[in-house]
């Protein structure tokens, strides 16, 4: 529990009791598998969970990620926040990047910079943000601001765990760059329980994964 | 001989005193089959042959600017060939590009200015001599999957010496040429893994033509030099002529640092006097960034 978060004249038994049943209140998770239409583990799907009653104060949080740049990439490939949270932009690199995004969620520009920019960017409209770097055209990233505090991301086994929860009814959704399809589409109720975990599983469409290459080919601009 | 190798040092030293830092950053193997290699139209002058040809760059980009970035690069490469060795050539050649970027992102229109300037040195020392490129290219990426180059361009190439002459009051500078050209190039993914590259260019300029003594090539000709490269009583002509040039590969991009490449090549030449030869070139490549 958060320090900051504790009642200043809280007794210990009390403040012990009031942890216990925080715990016992948010042990419910969803445990959940994403895959391809071909069967294949798919990383990098972002899950969201949005209560059906409320109370999941988005954008009440004040989170910091981190969107690095390492070896002319952007690292993750898909970040998922929630709404207000401040992402930092580090360049690793012994080059300078520019990042910007065009996408309506967020429009900004950071020009030319090496290391740390001064600022973090605040991202505060749900939605996806497409970012990419001005000089080399084939670096891309998503910004995923969820419009609910509870998400996740699949890891390379196409596994994520979603918790812990509180216990309730809540709408559930899985977004991937390549998803064929509305989100929306997507989105199942789910009964979380008080104790324990819930499986889930998803099996999405998939658009080809058409980027801007990177390789050199033959009378290229090599840029 | 050592005059060249002097300037090559010079180029050398000027890049690694102007690069942040030395790097190795493409090297590129190609086996190339050419079944014209003389620029022939005579049946009796068409000769092929089969070239291996390796190749390492060195460069250092200075961002100048949100949109502007100069390039300056070394490309060392060296070319072999099975039965004309003749035509073995090493060369060096050091490019200063500059690309300005018309806005923002991915999708905003480039242009680039290049210059460059080659030794390049021929097992025959008589094609051995200095060439020169002035380049503009305009491109646009229009989709992730689709890339559009208009490009003009302009050559000269400089023999070091002149041969004998072999007709009095006809010049023997033959490898002595320019030429310029207009293309077009469209790079398209076809899967996520393999990218199509379809171009045109037309030349326009000086085309030299290797064959046994012939009449019509010798009325139209600017120049002439007896050419051993291809063998006894072969005569290089110097011709101007019109070229078309047609371009088809595809690439197989092994992941982001490398790519293998399969490319068909046809030239069509018309000089004046009605001399025409045609070529078909076969590439297969291998490149690698680090
Ligand atoms: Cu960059």
């Amino acid at each position: 529990m958060p320090s900051t978060l504790r009642p200043p004249r809280l007794r210990w038994p009390a403040a012990l009791a009031a942890c216990l049943l925080a715990t016992a209140a948010q042990a419910g998770e969803i445990r959940v598998e994403v895959r391809a239409d071909d069967g294949e583990p798919l990383a990098d799907a972002v899950i969201v969970a949005v209560p059906e009653q409320g109370g999941a104060a988005a954008g009440a949080r004040r989170d910091r990620a981190v969107m690095d740049q390492e070896d002319k990439e952007f690292v993750p490939y898909v970040l998922p926040i929630t709404v207000g949270t401040q992402v930092d932009f580090p360049n690793h690199d012994s080059i300078r990047h520019h990042v910007y995004s065009f996408s309506p969620a967020k429009r900004f520009e950071l020009p030319l910079y090496i290391g740390q920019p001064a600022a973090p960017v605040r991202f505060d409209t749900p939605g996806v943000v497409v970012l990419g770097c001005n000089i080399h055209d084939w670096m891309i990233a998503y910004v995923y601001v969820a419009d609910s505090p509870f998400f996740t991301r699949s890891g390379e086994d196409g596994m994520a765990t979603l918790g812990p929860l509180p216990a309730g009814r809540y709408q559930v959704r899985v977004w991937h760059p390549r998803l064929d399809g509305a989100e929306a589409d997507t989105a199942r109720a789910l009964d979380v329980p008080a104790t324990g975990a819930l499986s889930a599983r998803w099996q999405l469409g998939l658009k080809p994964d058409f980027r801007i290459p990177r390789a050199p080919i033959p009378g290229g601009s090599g840029y | 001989m050592t005059r060249a190798a002097r300037y090559l040092l010079l180029l050398a030293g000027l890049h690694a005193a102007s690069a942040p830092a030395a790097l190795l950053d493409q090297a590129g193997l190609e086996l190339r089959l050419d079944d014209n290699l003389a620029r022939a139209e005579l049946e009796r002058d068409i000769t092929g042959d089969v070239a291996l040809a390796a190749s390492a760059v060195g460069s250092a980009g200075y961002q100048l600017g949100d949109s502007d970035r100069l390039k300056l690069s070394v490309d060392l490469s060296a070319t072999a060939y099975r039965r004309y060795v003749g035509l073995d050539m090493a060369s060096l050649r050091l490019t200063a590009s500059h690309r300005h970027k018309f806005g923002l992102g991915a999708y905003a229109p480039a242009l680039s200015l290049s210059a460059s300037v080659a030794r390049q040195e021929f097992r025959d020392s008589a094609r051995t001599g200095w060439h020169y490129e002035l380049d503009a290219a305009l491109s646009r990426r229009i989709s992730p999957r689709l890339e559009l180059q208009l490009g003009y361009g302009f050559q000269m190439r400089r023999a070091d010496d002149e041969d004998p002459r072999v007709v009095p009051f006809i010049a023997a500078n033959v490898f002595d040429t320019s030429s310029r050209h207009l293309r077009i190039r469209a790079n398209a993914l076809i899967t996520p893994r393999y990218l199509v590259s379809a171009g045109y260019a037309i030349h326009k300029g000086d085309i030299i033509s290797t064959t046994l003594r012939n009449l019509p090539i010798f009325l139209a000709s600017d120049a002439i030099a007896a050419d051993p490269t291809f063998g006894p009583e072969r005569f290089a002509y110097t011709l101007t002529a019109m070229t078309h040039d047609v371009q088809l590969s595809i690439s197989r991009l092994i992941d982001d640092t490398a790519s293998m490449s399969l490319g068909y090549q046809f030239i069509d030449s018309r000089a004046e006097g009605g001399i025409r030869y045609r070529a078909n070139l076969v590439r297969a490549s291998y490149l690698r960034q680090f």
